[in-house]
């Protein structure tokens, strides 16, 4: 393992509820150290955005939690976690695929897609003391080696799919670890403009005219302008004013 | 920006009577909080009222104070007379967000009125931004009120829990 700390200490489990849950626990129970990871080869009950769950077929694909301690990050800057975690997955499938025959994009906030198609997700679980961020759990499902995604074949690839080849998970994590530690560092120096460039040049449909969903169903056009700290999409409406968006007020729905 | 630029807007809006400012440029995130309302919680004796001052008071003049929700408290059997009421302690949201009382919607919840908790026992989540951010008590004691309801948004600092530290 080509790191300082992520990934020093490798916690495999053959089957688990969630490798999120499993992380908090530790963490509660043993205190883990910094960089642990936990990953198995069947998640039984993963989790997705509260509530949806993300399925996974046994021993196919990458199911892994990293423990991180960003004691460093104040609670108004948490959104760069999810920014680094969206940037070491594009930058392990970039190292993976090469640039020219894919086309990588992050889709706001943190899902991973190639060629329009979700490849990887992140779920993130932080722990606050006294309004300091105390330990931070990056949860990361990268579809690897599965074909079969049943009802969301048309929304789902993963690596196999895209270039025939059965991929060792294992040496991938690695990796991935790598990638993380990188972008961790980088926040951890405080370089948050050289972050919030490299997330923005690498988002679908930045500076694009893109037709978005409201809840209630109302569709309407917009440009991509900016992620905001907070990780609000900042879009500017046909009339240029500029408003920003939580997750739940809006659904990108043309573009990929 | 400049240090007397910020000395100036803390003069300017301290002056013009509205209770919070919020600013921001492309460097920094400016709130200015005036004191017209430093206790966003105001206790009353019995029956207790616990008054949440507005959240998003962003240009209300201090004078227009109405208040965004009032909840009546009816103390339980077992709740210390209210002259006590004053050594409570309150658990507030360090951020903006959902307040969520459980882990997922299948899992129980993590405390109840009644239950004694202990310092660093999670209480609930804040969801924000897809960023689910357990709260842990800062306090030892018993939940008294819960102060937000679940799966509702909730600003920073407002009151989540009301805690007896006896």
């Amino acid at each position: 393992m080509e790191t300082l700390f992520i990934g020093k200490n490798m916690l495999f489990l053959t089957e688990v509820e969630s490798t999120n849950t499993y992380a908090m626990n530790l963490l509660r129970n043993v205190n883990a150290i910094e960089g642990t990871v936990v990953y198995t080869d069947n998640q039984t009950n993963g989790k997705g955005q509260r509530g949806a769950l993300w399925n996974s077929d046994i021993s196919s694909n990458i199911t892994a939690s990293v423990i991180l301690k960003p004691g460093f990050l104040s609670a108004g800057k948490s959104f760069f976690l999810s920014k680094i975690s969206a940037l070491a997955l594009y930058d392990l499938l970039t190292d993976i695929l090469g640039n020219s025959h894919y086309d990588i994009k992050i889709k706001w906030p943190n899902d991973i897609l190639v060629n329009s198609k979700k490849i990887a997700g992140v779920l993130i679980e932080n722990t606050y003391h006294n309004t300091v961020l105390q330990y931070s759990v990056i949860g990361v499902g990268l579809n690897v080696n599965q074909i079969e995604f049943n009802e969301l074949n048309n929304y789902a690839v993963s690596l196999k799919l895209l270039t025939g080849i059965v991929y060792e998970r294992k040496q991938l994590l690695g990796k991935l670890c790598t990638c993380l530690e990188k972008w961790y560092l980088t926040l951890k120096a405080n370089k948050t403009d050289f972050i919030n460039e490299t997330y923005l040049s690498r988002l679908l449909g930045l500076n694009q005219h893109l037709s978005f969903k409201m809840p209630d169903d109302r569709v309407f056009e917009a440009k991509i302008i900016d992620v905001n700290a907070e990780g609000k999409l900042c879009l500017e409406m046909n009339d240029l004013s500029i408003r920003k968006f939580e997750i739940k007020e809006v659904q990108l729905i043309s573009g990929f | 920006m400049k240090l007397t630029e910020i000395q100036d807007l803390i003069k300017f809006v301290s002056k013009s009577g509205v209770n919070e400012v919020e600013l921001e440029t492309k460097e920094v995130k400016i709130v200015i909080r005036t004191g017209k309302q430093a206790a966003p919680v105001v206790y009353q004796t019995a029956p207790v009222q616990i008054t949440t001052a507005p959240a998003q008071a962003t240009n209300q003049p201090a004078t227009n104070n109405v208040p965004a929700t009032q909840q009546t408290l009816t103390p339980a059997a077992n709740t210390p007379a209210a002259d006590d009421e004053s050594k409570y302690v309150i658990i507030k949201s360090p951020m903006i967000g959902t307040f969520y009382r459980s882990s997922s919607p299948d899992k129980p919840q993590f405390v109840g009125v009644g239950d004694d908790i202990e310092i660093g026992k999670p209480v609930c989540i804040i969801e924000a931004m897809k960023l689910f951010n357990e709260i842990e008590s800062e306090v030892k004691g018993k939940i008294i009120k819960v102060l937000a309801n679940d799966a509702t948004p909730v600003e920073y600092d407002q009151p989540l829990f009301l805690v007896d530290p006896s």
